[in-house]
């Protein structure tokens, strides 16, 4: 189930909604448990054995882990390695098994379909084994509690990949006030519009002009399906984000800032701050500070960076463009800490531009897993062997500018900022705020119910 | 306030959950939508196969937009988002308040080199469109009685000044009739008749449906006769008696959902001696070109002697006179009332296969004339249905 369809809206929330509230205090936990397994369980039910397995793992270990953490460091080390072994190797098989298998020539298991969001709680799970280990958080001692952290439906299948340690508090102590849940609405509806109106759109643009571009290839062509992929990705992702910020607040919860307008990074060292920040600090705590960090010798801190760059490639998909795209950022970091960086800072603007174009085209990376593929999109975009422009993508370019304008301003920290102002300045907007939301809401529930629309019979003939 | 503004934003926003939520679920469910022409999805079976393959997960998805509480308003407020989004365009559908127009033809059963099926791309497979022609030629070269075709434009072809849009093959279709159909076809260029009418601001293509107007068959109608050598017997404009039903909405308005535009006017162009024809479909009578139970339903456009059927013949009472077989489409429909002054008629369809030429020695035709509109050249291939003929 998506955020953005009307049966998680009007018949999942609703109901969800509606018993949380209702029930006492005591058992909220357990609502959130239990709906939320049900979220995760809609359309492949087989998997909630493997979440419930991956849970059990995570909070027996927990025992054992906090048990031998002061008195026998080995034993605990070799605890966290079984609770993360398990996690993990559910993770690989079901994620990376064919993958392997087809690069190496053992035979592929058909009909292997990755658990919905498997990469994102296996990680939420791990944090709360490692950092236990480390001491950084409380032994869960309850288990639907713990149940609830790593199944809470607003996150599950896409992330923020909250930590435990972000989290652990508000499990058992969390408050909810009209005052979250009104910002959990507006965050809400804002990710399902940012989703709906602009990504959707977006999208299909992309879609319609890369199967025309079979019959006509262009530079201009090439360029707005660039474009088009990179506010795609965008909306279509921190919308989501948003949207799973926005449920949690409206259940108590506050969850951690994933996206940071990333398009508005001056570089790719600064883009990565923006982008998925709740990922990349995972591998940043979890992997790259294990592994030494930059604290180490230049060989080896050069290495470290490529394996984290090469495992944030391979955890977006099981597949080679995957991890070319992981290596593709780790190339230009290299590049920026070496001599670009100091360059970028002076000419803030050009800094934007490179980012921009060296992001898009990572998009041409992370959508076309044929890599010849994504070589004849650089010819295109370039323009070897390819026209400039046709008077018909020319009236195309024409018909989405508009388009394209609202997309980028969406993109900047713009429109809140004039928000806030006028909030600031004019006090009606505040009263006004609420009617625009329920809006914005309406317009949304209409981009979902005309989802299905399609042509008649009568039209045929 | 601002606890105000964020206790208003809660109301409003579980007000709006809730009660769309109980509506849905308490509210019957339609079966057929009267607007957009189609049957809704119904309450798809819940078992265990369904479930455990998400076959149920993804019909339920369906069946809640189709069935979703006051759905027309939210298809025409998404058509008006779009819109603000400067698209002007919505479902394939460009927009300007006077002038609606599908751009996109997805093709299907076409016979293109790879025959898969190509959705919603502006591309025409002029192969297949090549080889409909070409089976026109061949019927025209074994019938021994006159031919006239007719190959009405999409409403895109002639009312493209009214929008900021080429169309990407520009008259390359046209171009192709021109240049593929022989002689013996009797080939008649609607496009360069009707297009200058438009442009000049004459109402020969409806605004929200795909056909043209009265009006556009009219002018048709004084090419066709004049193509088989009536042109004296053409009736002036001035004699008809024209009734006129207004608030036509047509089919592509409904693909549009556009929340406004003008609406159509159908006009019936009367004689005095309407009432002396005999119009039978599938035999039954019509009882006249006109059936005026459509004049307050939807589908206004059947009113043309009732829409679809597989045959319909129309006879002047104590006459004796030459029959025209029609081979058609909807666009003949309103064509029909002004040929059947001069000629009996006899229509048959083009969709199913039709032996054009056995169907006019069968009905005992002097006369055969094609109607079958551009749009289906490019999404059918059924045009060749009339080189069944040829071969016996």
């Amino acid at each position: 189930m998506v955020f953005s369809s009307l049966i998680f809206i009007f018949a999942y929330l609703a109901v969800t909604l509606a018993v949380y509230y209702v029930a006492p205090l005591k058992l909220r936990n357990l609502v959130l448990f239990v709906v939320s397994l049900a979220f995760y369980g809609w359309g492949e039910p087989k998997y909630i054995a493997l979440m419930i397995v991956s849970i059990l793992i995570a909070y027996f270990f927990g025992f054992f882990i906090e048990k031998h953490r002061e008195s026998n460091k080995r034993r605990a080390k070799i605890y966290l390695a079984i609770s993360l072994v398990g996690n993990l190797s559910f993770l690989l098989f079901f994620k990376y098994y064919n993958f392997f298998a087809e690069n190496i020539g053992f035979s592929v298991i058909e009909g292997l379909t990755l658990p919905v969001g498997i990469s994102f709680y296996t990680f939420q799970i791990m944090s709360y084994s490692i950092d236990l280990y480390r001491g950084e958080v409380p032994l869960a001692r309850r288990i639907i509690p713990f149940g609830t952290y790593v199944t809470l439906f607003p996150q599950l299948i896409a992330g923020p990949i909250v930590r435990y340690k972000d989290v652990c508090d508000q499990m058992e102590g969390r408050k909810e006030t009209v005052s979250k849940f009104a910002s959990g609405v507006n965050r809400f509806v804002t990710g399902l519009a940012k989703k709906l109106i602009l990504g959707d759109s977006a999208a299909a643009i992309a879609e319609l002009l890369e199967r025309n571009g079979e019959f006509e290839t262009t530079v201009v062509g090439t360029w707005i399906i660039m474009i088009c992929y990179t506010f795609h990705i965008y909306f279509d992702f921190s919308g989501y984000s948003d949207m799973a910020i926005g449920l949690g607040r409206m259940f108590g919860f506050e969850f951690v800032e994933n996206f940071n307008y990333p398009y508005i990074a001056k570089s790719i060292t600064d883009f990565w701050r923006r982008w998925h920040i709740t990922l990349s600090t995972w591998f940043r705590e979890y992997i790259y500070i294990p592994l030494g960090g930059n604290r180490v010798s230049k060989p080896r801190a050069f290495f470290n960076l490529a394996a984290v760059w090469f495992l944030t490639g391979f955890w977006h998909g099981a597949d080679w463009n995957y991890i070319l795209w992981g290596v593709y950022f780790w190339v230009f970091l290299v590049i920026e800490k070496a001599f670009l960086g100091r360059l970028l800072k002076k000419i803030p603007a050009l800094g934007h531009i490179y980012t921009l174009i060296i992001v898009g085209f990572g998009w041409i990376i992370f959508f076309h897993s044929d890599l010849s593929a994504i070589a004849d999109t650089a010819k295109q975009l370039i323009g070897i062997n390819t026209d400039f422009a046709s008077a018909n993508i020319g009236n195309t370019l024409l018909r989405l500018l508009p388009f394209i304008a609202v997309c980028a301003l969406a993109c900047t920290p713009i429109p809140k900022r004039i928000f806030e102002k006028l909030q600031e300045r004019l006090s009606p907007v505040l009263a006004i705020k609420p009617i625009a939301v329920a809006l914005l809401f309406a317009v949304c529930i209409a981009y979902m119910v005309d989802n299905s629309f399609s042509p008649f019979l009568y039209y045929i003939f | 306030m601002k606890k105000y503004s964020e206790l208003t934003t809660v109301i409003l926003f579980c007000l709006i959950v809730f009660s769309f939520a109980i509506a849905f679920f308490v509210t019957p469910d339609a079966e057929y939508s009267e607007e957009e022409k189609r049957p809704l999805e119904q309450a798809p079976e819940l078992n265990g196969e369904s479930f455990f393959s998400g076959e149920f997960a993804k019909d339920i998805n369906v069946y809640f937009s189709d069935q979703f509480p006051i759905r027309n308003l939210f298809v025409k407020i998404k058509s008006a988002a779009e819109l603000g989004l400067g698209k002007a365009e919505n479902n394939g559908v460009l927009y300007s308040y006077d002038q609606l127009a599908v751009k996109d033809f997805p093709a299907y059963n076409v016979y293109s080199e790879d025959m898969t099926e190509k959705k919603d791309t502006d591309h025409i497979y002029f192969d297949s469109v090549e080889v409909q022609l070409q089976s026109v030629n061949a019927l025209a070269d074994k019938l021994e009685i006159p031919l006239v075709t007719v190959l009405p434009p999409r409403t895109i072809d002639i009312t493209e000044s009214k929008f900021n849009y080429t169309r990407p093959d520009g008259d390359r279709l046209y171009d192709l009739m021109n240049e593929t159909l022989n002689e013996n076809t009797g080939y008649i260029d609607v496009l360069s008749l009707l297009r200058p009418k438009y442009e000049q601001g004459e109402y020969v293509y409806y605004r929200t449906d795909h056909h043209w107007t009265t009006l556009g068959a009219y002018y048709v109608y004084c090419e066709i006769m004049e193509s088989l050598g009536c042109g004296d017997s053409i009736i002036p404009k001035e004699e008809f008696d024209i009734e006129a039903v207004n608030d036509f909405i047509g089919s592509t308005a409904s693909k549009g959902c556009f929340p406004f535009y003008k609406k159509d006017v159908i006009e019936m162009w009367h004689l005095d001696d309407d009432g002396e024809y005999e119009v039978v479909a599938d035999g039954e009578d019509m009882g006249g070109f006109y059936v005026r139970s459509y004049i307050d339903t939807i589908d206004k456009y059947s009113l043309f002697m009732g829409g679809v059927h597989n045959t319909v013949s129309v006879t002047k009472k104590g006459e004796d006179r030459k029959t025209l077989l029609i081979a058609r489409d909807s666009f003949s429909d309103c064509l029909v009332p002004f040929l059947a002054r001069e000629f009996n008629i006899v229509t048959v369809n083009l969709d199913i296969n039709q032996d054009i030429r056995f169907a006019a020695s069968y009905y005992e035709a002097d006369a055969v004339l094609i109607v079958y509109n551009a749009e289906n050249l490019i999404k059918t291939a059924n045009l060749a249905n009339v080189k069944f003929s040829v071969a016996y």
